[in-house]
């Protein structure tokens, strides 16, 4: 199973990850549009991606969530009708909505952001683990 | 395939909806084959709003005061409103279907879920109304997609929704994929011998593959649709999506729904349990505080109760799926017996996903005939949606003669 894997302890908070996502599936330089969080706390950062626990694809009607084969839950734009059962079902918040799209997105583990990180704070990592 | 001649084609402009409303009622005179569009003014919006409030504003232009429920006159309406539709809050995907009730004489008002209204509405109509009597039996379809309406023969042999309505969906579905774009609208043979009659409201379960019914319970809906030999009603619409209803403020409208969607998801677990166990967590509740009908309400409460109790129905539904009628609701309170097999009756041995319990068809099927097996309740149940009958009323009116008769003297 692949996912993005956080390590707090080394995150500096540039936020860079979160540029780099945003600009790659929107076009823009906005946190609120990136499927990686990083919220800065009196202690370390507190980084928030999904984990890929699959939890919200028992929770969409139209079957728009599924997992692939290396095991990231994955958002049918096609059957995808933007009723966010699946944000509200996530455990982690980490499925996001955003003004002007009607499909939440999330974390698929594209490792677009791990070639930015400056500190070793995210990495793409396999398991192998049902 | 059935074979269907088409007796009336309407063709209407696609338009989107502009803040929850068409602006426009469809009218259909099955005696005439009329089919029309009646335009919604700015006086229905402000004083009638939508759902109950048109129909009756419809019926009150459509009927006179001594229509009887048979005649030709009466009619049958179903509304939607501006919320209907709205993927953000529970409940938004009701109809209110009004009719001239042949058990009263007078409009019954009932509520429904399912996916029949909000495609109605996306299809381009506020309302849909019903008139007249057709020569034959026909079914109506809208085709919310291409924009016509068409009334068509129905040499259709089955009238029981559970087979009816599993038909007419696989017929009108683009393919077996698009089955959730498809809704329908049936009554069954109960409905052609009695009064005590319901709608039944499709909704296509993609994950359990079958057709499921929500019900227009009260007051004998299902006895006027077949009344007029109106078979069914079809609407097929594939476009639906969080925005479809152009709400002025969506972002507003979206954040407060997935307050309460995660509100919902937090707290229920530990309050009503809808998404657990659906209105059966009601027997308890009603047989704890003395209000739970038990033998023709001569009790409120009976030890046997906890046999109906909503840790029974659990053990019966399918857990872990969403469940709600229509997409978004997060309260999800339909619950459905899968892989349920009659032990009695024409359908003895076939195989069916029964939708519900409610607590109602609990109380009125169940406790107030004494009828504590849950698998008992849960087939009256099944039987009663097929035929189109309404489990509150076949339970109370069974009550009576059954007291009466197992009474001492």
């Amino acid at each position: 199973m692949k996912s993005l894997k956080t390590y707090p302890e080394n995150c500096v908070a540039c936020h860079v990850c979160e540029s780099a996502c945003s600009n790659l599936y929107f076009k823009v330089d906005d946190p609120e549009k990136s499927r990686i969080r990083i919220t800065e706390t009196d202690s370390q950062p507190r980084m928030n991606a999904c984990t890929q626990c699959g939890i919200c694809v028992q929770s969409c009607p139209t079957l728009a969530l599924s997992i692939n084969s290396q095991g990231v839950v994955m958002v049918n734009q096609a059957l995808c009708i933007g009723c966010y059962m699946c944000i509200a079902a996530c455990p982690t918040g980490s499925m996001f909505r955003t003004i002007g799209a009607i499909t939440p997105f999330k974390c698929v583990a594209c490792g677009a952001c791990t070639k930015t990180c400056p500190a070793d704070a995210i990495r793409i990592e396999e398991n192998k683990e049902s | 395939m059935t074979d269907r001649r088409i007796l009336a084609e309407f063709s209407y402009e696609l338009k989107p909806v502009i803040k929850g409303y068409n602006r426009r009622t469809l009218y259909i005179d099955l005696g005439g084959k009329k089919i029309e569009s009646k335009p919604v003014s700015d006086m229905m919006i402000d004083k009638f709003v939508g759902g109950k409030g048109f129909d009756l504003y419809l019926m009150w232009h459509g009927v006179k005061d001594d229509t009887k429920w048979n005649d030709p006159e009466n009619e049958l309406c179903i509304a939607f409103g501006p919320l209907c539709g709205n993927t953000s809050y529970p409940g938004s995907g009701k109809s209110i279907v009004t009719t001239i009730s042949p058990l009263t004489g007078i409009p019954v008002d009932c509520n429904v879920g399912g996916h029949f209204g909000p495609y109605a509405k996306f299809s381009g109509w506020d309302a849909i109304e019903i008139q007249g009597k057709a020569d034959e039996e026909v079914i109506v379809y809208i085709d919310g997609d291409a924009g016509k309406v068409k009334i068509m023969s129905a040499p259709d042999k089955e009238t029981n929704s559970h087979i009816l309505a599993e038909n007419l969906i696989n017929e009108f579905a683009e393919n077996p994929d698009k089955r959730q774009f498809v809704s329908v609208v049936s009554a069954g043979q109960g409905a052609e011998n009695v009064l005590i009659s319901c709608l039944n409201f499709s909704f296509w379960d993609k994950r359990r593959k079958v057709a499921r019914l929500k019900q227009a319970g009260r007051g004998g809906t299902g006895t006027v649709l077949r009344d007029k030999k109106l078979k069914a009603l079809v609407v097929k619409y594939s476009g639906l999506k969080g925005d479809t209803n152009n709400p002025v403020d969506l972002e507003t409208l979206q954040k407060t729904g997935l307050k309460l969607h995660k509100e919902i998801e937090e707290g229920d677990a530990t309050q009503c349990r809808m998404r657990e166990v659906g209105t059966a967590h009601l027997v308890e509740i009603m047989n704890d505080y003395d209000l739970l009908p038990v033998k023709n309400f001569k009790y409120g409460q009976s030890d046997e109760a906890s046999s109906l109790s909503s840790g029974e129905f659990k053990k019966l539904f399918t857990q872990g799926l969403p469940d709600g009628c229509w997409f978004g609701c997060s309260l999800s309170c339909c619950k459905a017996v899968d892989g349920f097999v009659p032990r009695t009756g024409p359908y003895k041995g076939q195989t069916v996903s029964v939708d519900g319990p409610e607590y109602e068809t609990v109380g009125g099927c169940g406790s107030n005939l004494c009828i504590w097996d849950p698998k008992d309740v849960v087939e009256l149940n099944f039987y009663c949606d097929t035929y189109g009958i309404d489990t509150i009323s076949f339970g109370t009116s069974c009550a009576l003669p059954w007291n009466a008769m197992s009474m001492e003297s």
